[in-house]
């Protein structure tokens, strides 16, 4: 009798926990960021190797989904100047895609950018429409840009041509 | 003094005198003319080896310094290829054809296509880019009348995204058109090498710069043919002539010649000189690009790399050097093979190639492909400004001679179409405004509504065409352009002015500075009373916008023009707010850039990366933005400018794209119809069109009537893609009566959904609402059917 309880109880736990997982955000792709999502496609998991994208028309582009992986994975290598060339690449395509000018901002905020980091993710979060999470990430990445001390000895801001003269 | 000595002196000193005075004339000038040419010789000996020296440093300087002078070489931006773009498959083939692919029946190497209705199958050239190295492609594309819909490699795999090589759109040349592609030596191939010596210079590891015995052999073969048949000229000699001198046959020159080829070889070894050669030699003639070198000449004939060619093709290019223009293989095939032959004859006789080799290579065709034109500068209102900005950064003479590799903006795709669709317009707005043909001139501007990048650009009609670059040069009035800003900078006061403030609409005198007064009208001449602030907006009218600005004074709107990307500085007078301010296209561009893209100012940029020759990069411009507007404010001048499109004076873009939500834009139009303004984005692009006359005689044209109807052409061509409604927090929307600008209830007829800063919407409701009340309540008491 007790034995049948227990299985229940777990069973019903199992349940629980499942839905739970099915309410759970986004599953967060390499290097924590979480899916590019074009404006009005709500965001939903997805396996790890490719990411759901769509473009303002509503269809899911996967060139998008494929360049924003391939910069994670150059941000996660520590390449940002090569990560900042594939999201480039990607707004080349989906220029209205909130996440890829969320990405955008956090590399700038990885180089030291930090003003350029700010307006980027202000830029995100004007295109966001509504989407909570995102202006949420954002937001935090604004704070975080403000925060005194965070990198003062980064490069210079990415809003002037980088190299030499 | 001893007498003998004494003797022997008077002796001498006698037989100087008499010599002196009897000698014969003859004898002392013979003395006299040994003098002479013992001076002369020592005269000449000097300058001799002034000259020497001379042509010493030139030699050195040129050979120590920077031997070459590389072009800077131009993209356009790649087209990127993925399943559900939008491309037809017409356009895409044009844009193969500008990339010089060969449409062919069966793919086989790289720049070949084939094509079967919708389907292509297109071989790809391998391309090192500034951000990395996209290798060949064999593909397998599937089109749909205007999207791609399937993008698979050879092997049946589907793929995500290939980037095509980047159209060359032009060459940055110091002052001769000379293209090369550098190459080290040993990247030569060896027959290559073996047999260009046998052919032009067979004693070169021999001789020191100049060869007698070649001369002689060249000397009888010209007597027994009673003409100059044969060149004595080593290859250190024909470097010498191609890298210092002319074209000339003096003796002079010949004789500068050789003593610069003998110092050439005095200084440097026999395999920097053939390196060089090798890399300068002149081999062919693209239009106005020079070919040099046999690495690019290998690109230019046979579209393939040096290494890649095979003998004959060897012995054709070698076979060039004689004479280029004389053997050129696409103009004089027959003559071209009877050389390339003649060359594997000597390639045979030398043991380069064994006769069975030599034979099978005389019996190919000459497999010369239609070369792969490089215009020199196929856009040059676009180049210009690729140029201006270059400037900022680099010098003009590494510009033009690093060989740097310059990466743009420019969309291919829609440069072409603005090519085709802007003359076709502009004819058929004369036909319609009974105007001679050519009167109207155009600049047009495309870029990246979110990014800045300038996309496309015109400066002229004739878009291909050189002449005054209008889109970057010439200042025009910009007429209602402005008015956005007079009236973006009424809605940043949301406590004094809101979209539903209700403007005077009636007569106006305004005194002037130089005491003159200025009585302004709208267009149609009428007064409407009192209109809404948004209705005066959409509608462009002259008089409210005249109220508003003097209320929020001049130099108030100069400062917001300036915070949206106006680096002019205009006169603080009232007539600014009808825009009677001089600006170029590419000035309005900046300022509603700031509008097309959410309230970001945004740097227009041309330019995305510089590399140098070898591919390393340089310099990187990476996408700016700046927040310049309070996202709240921005939804409010965004709603109003939506609204011009869908009500206004631009509402014909409604009329065509009814299904399309959210474009915004306004027309803009000067006094007499001499300028015809429109500034209009979508989620994707913002255009903006300036349609006038070059001697400002009034073209008449609105803006609705001329630059709008460009701007439909690249929309059509294009599409529009939607731009979703913003909602960020501390905007509410209200319904308001249009007649009172209060808050409407059901009664009101005339009524418009605003949005407002939070607390800033009228409290009081209209009239009509409670008169509507009244009615409903009656009708719910009739049982009749509220509307």
């Amino acid at each position: 009798m007790c034995r049948h309880r227990l299985a229940r109880c777990r069973r019903l736990l199992g349940l629980g926990l499942g839905l739970l997982a099915g309410c759970a955000p986004p599953h967060p792709g390499p290097g924590g960021l979480p899916p590019v999502v074009s404006p009005g496609v709500p965001a939903r998991p997805a396996p790890a190797a490719t990411w759901p994208t769509a473009p303002a028309g509503g269809s899911r582009l996967p060139a998008v989904s494929a360049l924003a992986h391939r910069a994670d994975r150059a941000l996660a290598e520590n390449r940002p100047e090569r990560a900042a060339a594939l999201v480039e690449r990607a707004l080349d395509i989906d220029p209205a895609n909130p996440w890829l000018w969320y990405r955008l901002a956090r590399i700038r905020l990885r180089q030291g950018a930090r003003a350029q980091a700010v307006e980027l993710a202000r830029k995100a979060r004007s295109l966001a429409g509504g989407d909570r999470r995102l202006e949420d990430l954002a937001g935090r990445l604004i704070r975080e840009a403000h925060r005194p001390g965070l990198l003062e000895s980064g490069p210079r801001d990415a809003g002037t041509p980088t190299g030499r003269r | 003094m001893p007498t003998a000595r004494r003797r022997a002196a008077s002796r001498r000193t006698r037989k100087r005198r008499t010599g002196r005075a009897s000698a014969p004339r003859g004898s002392g000038g013979r003395r006299r003319l040994r003098a002479l040419l013992f001076r002369l010789l020592l005269v000449s000996a000097v300058l001799f080896a002034g000259l020497l020296v001379h042509l010493d440093m030139r030699v050195r300087s040129r050979f120590e310094g920077r031997q070459w002078s590389l072009p800077a070489r131009v993209y356009a931006a790649p087209v990127m290829l993925y399943a559900g773009r939008r491309l037809a498959p017409e356009a895409f083939a044009a844009h193969l054809a500008r990339l010089g692919y060969r449409r062919v029946s069966r793919v086989r190497r790289p720049g070949e296509y084939a094509r079967d209705g919708l389907r292509f199958e297109v071989y790809t050239h391998p391309f090192r880019f500034w951000d990395g190295e996209a290798p060949a492609h064999h593909l397998h594309l599937v089109f749909g009348p205007r999207r791609l819909e399937r993008l698979t490699a050879a092997d049946g795999r589907v793929l995500d995204l290939v980037r095509l090589e980047p159209e060359r759109i032009a060459s940055l040349y110091p002052g001769r058109n000379e293209d090369r592609e550098l190459v080290r030596l040993e990247q030569v191939p060896t027959r290559l090498l073996r047999g260009l010596l046998a052919v032009e210079d067979r004693e070169f590891l021999r001789h020191h710069g100049v060869s007698l015995r070649a001369i002689l052999r060249a000397l009888v073969a010209d007597l027994r043919a009673g003409a100059a048949v044969q060149g004595g000229s080593t290859i250190t000699q024909q470097l010498v002539r191609n890298l210092f001198l002319d074209r000339r046959r003096t003796l002079t020159r010949k004789l500068t010649e050789a003593l610069m080829a003998l110092l050439l070889e005095a200084h440097y070894d026999k395999r920097r000189i053939l390196e060089t050669y090798v890399n300068e030699v002149y081999l062919g003639q693209d239009g106005a690009r020079a070919i040099h070198g046999f690495a690019l000449a290998s690109r230019f004939y046979f579209d393939r790399p040096l290494k890649a060619l095979s003998d004959d093709q060897i012995a054709l290019l070698v076979g060039l050097v004689r004479g280029p223009a004389w053997y050129d293989p696409f103009r004089h095939p027959r003559r071209a093979r009877a050389r390339r032959n003649q060359v594997l004859d000597v390639f045979q006789a030398q043991g380069i190639l064994t006769p069975a080799e030599a034979e099978r290579a005389r019996r190919r065709p000459l497999g010369v492909v239609r070369p792969r034109h490089f215009p020199s500068n196929a856009w040059p209102a676009f180049i210009d400004l690729v140029r201006r900005q270059l400037l900022r950064d680099y010098r003009r003479e590494d510009l033009e001679r690093a060989g740097l590799r310059i990466f743009t903006t420019l969309d291919p795709l829609r440069q072409a179409a603005l090519a085709r669709r802007l003359p076709h317009r502009l004819r058929v707005l004369e036909r319609r405004r009974g105007l001679p043909a050519g009167t109207l001139q155009a600049a047009v501007i495309v870029t990246g509504a979110q990014t800045g990048d300038i996309l496309a650009l015109a400066g002229d009609r004739g878009v291909r065409g050189a002449g005054f670059n209008r889109a970057l040069a010439a200042r025009r009035p910009v007429g209602s352009l402005i008015k956005p800003f007079v009236y973006l900078e009424a809605l940043a006061h949301p406590d004094r002015y809101t979209l539903a403030t209700r403007l005077q609409d009636r007569p106006l005198v305004v005194p002037q500075p130089d005491g003159t007064r200025w009585r302004p009208q709208n267009y149609d001449r009428r007064y409407r009373g009192a209109v809404l602030l948004h209705d005066a907006l959409v509608q462009s009218l002259n008089v409210p916008t005249v109220r508003l600005g003097l209320a929020l004074g001049a130099r108030a709107v100069i400062d917001r023009l300036r915070r949206c990307g106006l680096r002019a500085e205009p006169r603080p007078w009232p007539s600014l707010f009808l825009g009677a301010v001089n600006l170029t296209p590419l000035e309005v561009t900046a300022l509603y850039q700031t509008l097309a893209n959410g309230g970001f100012r945004t740097r227009l940029r041309a330019i995305r990366a510089v590399t140098r020759p070898d591919g390393s990069a340089l310099q990187r411009y990476p996408i700016a933005v700046r927040q310049v507007i309070d996202p709240r404010v921005y939804v409010l001048i965004d709603q109003a400018l939506r609204d011009v499109v869908r009500e206004g004076t631009a509402r014909l873009v409604a009329e065509r794209f009814p299904g399309v939500q959210g474009i915004a834009g306004k027309t803009g139009t000067t006094d007499d119809l001499r300028d015809s303004w429109f500034a209009g984005y979508d989620g994707r692009t913002l255009t903006v069109v300036w349609v006038g006359r070059d001697d400002d005689g009034p073209t008449g044209l609105t803006g609705a009537g001329g630059a709008l109807q460009v701007w439909l052409d690249l929309a059509r061509e294009h599409g529009l893609v939607a731009r979703p409604l913003r909602h960020p927090r501390g905007v509410e929307w209200h319904r308001i009566d249009r007649v009172t600008g209060l808050r409407a209830g059901p009664g009101c007829r005339d009524v418009i959904e605003l949005p407002f800063l939070a607390g800033s919407a009228p409290r009081r409701t209209a009239p009509c609402a409670a008169h509507g009340a009244d009615r409903s309540w009656w009708r719910s008491l009739l049982g009749g059917r509220e509307d």
